[in-house]
This record gives structure tokens, C-alpha cells and sequence, in this order.
């Protein structure tokens, strides 16, 4: 899996939650910044990325994953 | 269906300022991917019928099934409810989550406990009175901390609870509501249960949203299947092997032709359309078909296309002879070539291979079959379809390709001897709002109409409805055409009118228009007019009443001007049932 490979498909899964939000922002999308972002869209946002990336990120995890670079961090160490 | 494909197609949605399909989503867990897939199936059944609304599910408080089942069915009106019960609903202790085993865990009072709040979520239900309510029973596994048991028993405290839970199944079934099938895929996700309250898998939730959607939204059953013959309704080819050789049974291998038989017969009682198209020749089928072993009765296939011809034209053919359209007609053939022709020339067709050698491909493509034809009650009407249609044929013979206009023999009208029944009861038997619901080809507008929407335009004191009765002397056709109406006033505004293509070449439709002007009495007569792709038979009909075919709208006339078009009438009104 290649790194731009990978956050192309990541850009997806937050625009799947995050209709309101171009590639730009998604990039730069953070719990702090996006409205909306909350325990839900998390929540859909870990399984739809787990379906999409055929990957079971640990709920240890989740208080982590509070932004797009998290997100791409998580996968990364998970390649 | 992906979760991220269920979120992109809600997304796509727009619902053009309509106001959105409601529904409420009753769970004691967190509803989560659930609320989402159950948005987008019920968001693709809408779709498929054309309705360009978005979807709207409502959900309640976490960890109170009971209370949320209660808001719901209070709130719910003609919003549909769709309750999915887990264990932990029943009693805290069956639960995952949360730890609420107590020392003093009794099963006994356990049981009891569960019954009490079973009865009382039931009453809750029957003292709604009609609504639109969908079950959906456990799935999840039993915690083994509440039932003990040898290695590979079923406890009997677990024999006791789903004992109860099929019970309250079975109660609230018979009170309306419509219980899901269960699901095969494996429902429980241990990890996302504890992390975030949703217990499903994701492959579980959406095929369980699926099932609810196709419950709330049910597509039009399919009317007819083709059938192919050689490696489909038997084994064999009956040209090379002799009608005598072809095979249906285990001894011979051939059992899994004995199931589509059998499964042919059983749509053909329940009024499915059953037709042949095969290449072969015409005797050895024939002989083949008389063959006393047969697990389909001939008498239920009509017509037979036996011919070398493309099998596309053979069901054309049978389209024609059935009167209904392409899309109500499922092809069931061994061959993939011929299936991937029928499909070129005739998308509308629903093709399904017959995978003769793989048994368990077979059951499920029987328990495909069995879904597009599914219909939750059966009908006398349904019953009298086969032997109406061979009557159809022998009439269309008699009296020529009388065009729907009116024209055609007045002698030959007279002679059918035809006979009228109207049924004005309230509250309309149901098979009003299933003619109207499937009816495409004599349908005033192509109108379809929710349940519970229906249920309450009914109540209304303007509201009239006919249910048409019919039969001559080929015999009785059973109740083929609806008229639902408002009467105001002056005006008589006709909602819906639908008749049954069964019913087509009698002047049925002008004979209801007739005895309704004497019943409903009034000034003016509007119609609720849009031409449809479909409704081609209707819009000759409105040509002969209006002189040309009208623009969609509402249409008026007076009732004399509306008498003075009818064709000449030679039916007989011989029953009227009335108690408004």
C-alpha cells in the first residue's frame, strides 16, 4: 500500500462522514476544527475505515485518533 | 452493502423539498451503522419506486427498548416502527455490556420477569390498534453466565426464553406486525460492543437493515416465471432421451429438479404465472408433461413456447398471453448463454440461472424466487388468475382484438352474460389497496399508497371505495378493479381507479363508471390524471370519455356528459355490499 494511495482512499472514508468537506479540508480535518465531530462520527468514522482498509483498529486507540494526519498515522504503523 | 457506500448514497440524496420517509428505529443499543444502512436500503427501496425522498429514522435512548418501543408506538401515527430486540432488552443480566449480575440471579424469576415485560410491550402494541410495526428478534449470542447446561446442551432456561420471545413473536405477528427472518450471517462484533454500544457486525447490520427495508418498503412481487425445460425442470434432453427418461428424482440424481417442481407448484397455488419456453420439439414435451410423476400440475403451466425460436421471442410471447408486463416476468433457465441473450434483448426480465449441479446454489436461488414472489397473504382472487387467463384467451378469440375504446360486437358484449358485484364496505377488504398497489396498465395515475396512509384516508367520512367484482359466462374473473373516491359536496374527485389487465376486453371499466354515477351521486366528476409509462390501456379509456387523451391534471366532468360517452352497457349489477 502506498502512502498517496492510502490517504487517497482515507479522503474517501472522511468524505463518506464529512459530506460537507473538500479534499483540502479533509486533509486538514481535526476533532477541534470540524463541526460534527463527535463520539458518532468517530465511531463511524473507525469502522468505515476499518472496512475500507480491511484492518481492526484497537479501542485503545480511538481518544487518538483525533484528526485526518491521526488517522494516516494509525495506518501507517498498522502497514 | 459497505458502510461507506450506505453513507455516500445518503449523502447523494436529495429529497427536492419533500418532506423526508420517516421511520422509527426502536433499539435498547446504541442503533449506530444500523440507523445508517436501514437510511440507505429504505433510501434504494424508495428509489426503485420512484420516490425521490430522503430518509429520516428516528431513534430513541440508549439502554431503554422499553421506553423507546412505548414513545414510538404513542408518536408513531402512520410512521413505521422497526423494533430490533436484543437479550439484554429482556433483562439486564443477558446483556454484555453492562454488569448487572446479581447474587441473587434467579432464572426462575428471571423468566417471569421477562414474560411481565413481554405482556406489557404486547398490550402496548394491540392497544395502538393499526400502525405499521416490524419485528426483529434476537441475534445475539446468550451470555453463558445465565444458563447452565452439559457441553452442547441448550439450558433449559435458554428453551424457556426463546419459548417466550417466539411467543410474543407470534402475538404481535397476529397483531399486525411483521416479523424479520433471521439472519445467517454472524451478528456479533464482541470488540465494538464494548467499545461503542453497537453489538452487530457490519455485514449483519446490513443485511438486517435489508430485511426491515424490504418489510417497511416492499417491492411489487413478480407475477410470472418461465421455465426452461431440459436441465431445469428435469434431467435430461426429452428430444434425445424420450419423455419416458427424463428425470426429477434422488434415485436418478435428479432431485434437485424435484424441488424447482415442487416450488413451481407451490407459486402456482399461490396464483404465480407459470409458462414454458423451451427449444425443443413440441411432442416429446407434451408427452413429458402428461407423465403421471410430475410434481407441477400441467394444468398450472400456461402457455407452452416450444419451439427453435429465440427464447426473447418465446417470452414476449408469454408476456402477451399473461397480459402483464416484462418486468413482473422472472426467466429461469440451466443455460448461461441463453439467460445472457433473454438479458440483452429483454432487460426487463429478471433472469436466474438454474445451477443444476450444485444443490445448494439451487435452494438459494429457490429462496431467491421465493422473495421476488412474496406476498403476505394470498387472495381468492389470486387463486383464479391461471384459469382467467386461459378464459381471456378464449374470449379475445370469441370477440375479436377488441380495442379498449368500446368497439367490438354489441351482440357478442351482450352474450357474455356479464355480472357486476360491488363492495362499498368500510373498511375496504385489502385487496383495494393491492390492486392499487400493483396495478400499472388500467391505473388512473400510478399512484401507489402506504398502508397506513391508505388505512387513514379510508377513515375519512368523504372517503368511497368500490371493490369490482366480476364474472360472465366463462366463469368469475373475482374482484379485478377499485375505485377510491371523495364525496363533497357536489364533487365526486376519484383519487384512484385501477382494473386488473385480467379484466381487459369486457367494458368492465365503463360498466363500474355506470353503476358508481347511480351510487355516489353528484354535479361534477374530477379524475386525478397523470399519464404514466405504463398506463397505456387507461389512457384509451379516458380518450373514448374525453374525446382526446388529456393533459395530466385534474379533469372534470359532469356526470351526464360522462354517461353519454359510456359504450353501451350489458352487465347486470347483481350485488351491492354497503354499510356506510
Amino acid at each position: 500500500m502506498s502512502s498517496a494511495f492510502s490517504h487517497d482512499r482515507l479522503v474517501e472514508c472522511f468524505a463518506a462522514v464529512f459530506p460537507g468537506l473538500d479534499a483540502a479540508q479533509i486533509r486538514g480535518a481535526s476533532a477541534d476544527s470540524v463541526e460534527g465531530w463527535d463520539s458518532i462520527a468517530l465511531a463511524t468514522l473507525v469502522a468505515t475505515v476499518e472496512e475500507q482498509f480491511d484492518v481492526t483498529i484497537s479501542p485503545d486507540c480511538y481518544a487518538d485518533l483525533d484528526s485526518f494526519e491521526a488517522f494516516a498515522r494509525k495506518l501507517e504503523e498498522m502497514r | 452493502m459497505k458502510l461507506r457506500e450506505a453513507l455516500q448514497l445518503l449523502n447523494a440524496r436529495s429529497s427536492g423539498g419533500a418532506a423526508p420517509y420517516a421511520v422509527h428505529l426502536v433499539t435498547g443499543f446504541e442503533p449506530l451503522h444500523l440507523k445508517t444502512f436501514l437510511a440507505a436500503h429504505l433510501s434504494q427501496c424508495l428509489a426503485a419506486q420512484g420516490d425521490p425522498r430522503t430518509v429520516d429514522v428516528r431513534t430513541g435512548l440508549y439502554g431503554d427498548f422499553g421506553g423507546n418501543w412505548s414513545r414510538a408506538i404513542e408518536e408513531a401515527g402512520t410512521v413505521p416502527v422497526a423494533a430490533v430486540l436484543e437479550w439484554a432488552d429482556l433483562h439486564p443480566a443477558m446483556g454484555w455490556r453492562e454488569a448487572a449480575l446479581s447474587a441473587s440471579w434467579d432464572q426462575g424469576e428471571a423468566l417471569s420477569e421477562i414474560e411481565s415485560r413481554l405482556r406489557a410491550w404486547l398490550i402496548l402494541l394491540r392497544e395502538a390498534g393499526p400502525g405499521r410495526r416490524f419485528l426483529a428478534l434476537p441475534a445475539l449470542p446468550l451470555p453463558p453466565w445465565v444458563q447452565r447446561g452439559l457441553d452442547g446442551q441448550s439450558s433449559s432456561f435458554e428453551l424457556e426464553l426463546r419459548a417466550l420471545v417466539a411467543q410474543f413473536a407470534r402475538d404481535a405477528a397476529r397483531a399486525g406486525a411483521r416479523v424479520a427472518a433471521s439472519c445467517p450471517t454472524a451478528a456479533w462484533d464482541a470488540g465494538k460492543e464494548l467499545s461503542t454500544g453497537f453489538p452487530f457486525t457490519l455485514e449483519f447490520a446490513s443485511e438486517l437493515a435489508e430485511r426491515l427495508a424490504r418489510l417497511i418498503l416492499p417491492a411489487t412481487p413478480k407475477k410470472g416465471i418461465v421455465t426452461d425445460l431440459d436441465r431445469t425442470l428435469w434431467r435430461g434432453v426429452v428430444g434425445d432421451d424420450g419423455p419416458s427418461a427424463v428425470s426429477w428424482d434422488l434415485d436418478r440424481k435428479a432431485r434437485v429438479h424435484g424441488w424447482w417442481q415442487q416450488f413451481l407448484a407451490s407459486m402456482g397455488k399461490q396464483g404465480v404465472l407459470i409458462g414454458v419456453a423451451s427449444k425443443n420439439d413440441r411432442e416429446p414435451v407434451e408427452q413429458a408433461l402428461a407423465r403421471h410423476d410430475l410434481l407441477v400440475p400441467t394444468d398450472s403451466i400456461f402457455p407452452l413456447e416450444v419451439n427453435w425460436g429465440d427464447k426473447a421471442a418465446s417470452i414476449r410471447r408469454i408476456a402477451a398471453a399473461w397480459n402483464i408486463g416484462l418486468d413482473s416476468i422472472v426467466f429461469v433457465d440451466d443455460n448461461q448463454l441463453e439467460l445472457e441473450e433473454v438479458r440483452q434483448a429483454l432487460p426487463e426480465v429478471e433472469c436466474i440461472l438454474f445451477p443444476a449441479d450444485d444443490p445448494a446454489a439451487v435452494a438459494a436461488a429457490l429462496f431467491r424466487l421465493r422473495d421476488l414472489f412474496g406476498k403476505e397473504s394470498i387472495s381468492s382472487d389470486d387463486l383464479l388468475r391461471v384459469a382467467t387467463l386461459r378464459q381471456r384467451a378464449t374470449v379475445a378469440q370469441e370477440l375479436g382484438d377488441i380495442p379498449q375504446a368500446g368497439g367490438g360486437s354489441e351482440e357478442r358484449y351482450a352474450a357474455l352474460g356479464s355480472r357486476i358485484r360491488l363492495d362499498c364496505r368500510r373498511p375496504p377488504e385489502a385487496r383495494v389497496l393491492e390492486l392499487i398497489n400493483k396495478t400499472n396498465q388500467f391505473n388512473l395515475n400510478g399512484r401507489r399508497w402506504e398502508e397506513s396512509c391508505w388505512l387513514a384516508w379510508c377513515r375519512r367520512p368523504e372517503a368511497r371505495v368500490a371493490l369490482v367484482g366480476y364474472e360472465d359466462r366463462f366463469g368469475p374473473l373475482g374482484n379485478i378493479a377499485a375505485v377510491a373516491a371523495e364525496c363533497a359536496g357536489e364533487e365526486l374527485h376519484v383519487r384512484s381507479w385501477v382494473m386488473s389487465c385480467r379484466a381487459f376486453s369486457r367494458r368492465i371499466e365503463y360498466s363500474t363508471l355506470h353503476f358508481l354515477l347511480a351510487r355516489w351521486p353528484c354535479k361534477r366528476i374530477l379524475f386525478d390524471w397523470r399519464r404514466t409509462e405504463r398506463n397505456g390501456p387507461m389512457q384509451q379509456a379516458l380518450h373514448l370519455l374525453f374525446d382526446e387523451l388529456p393533459q395530466d391534471g385534474i379533469l372534470e366532468i359532469a356526470p351526464d356528459a360522462l354517461r353519454s360517452r359510456l359504450p353501451r352497457q350489458h352487465a347486470f349489477l347483481v350485488n351491492v355490499l354497503d354499510n356506510v
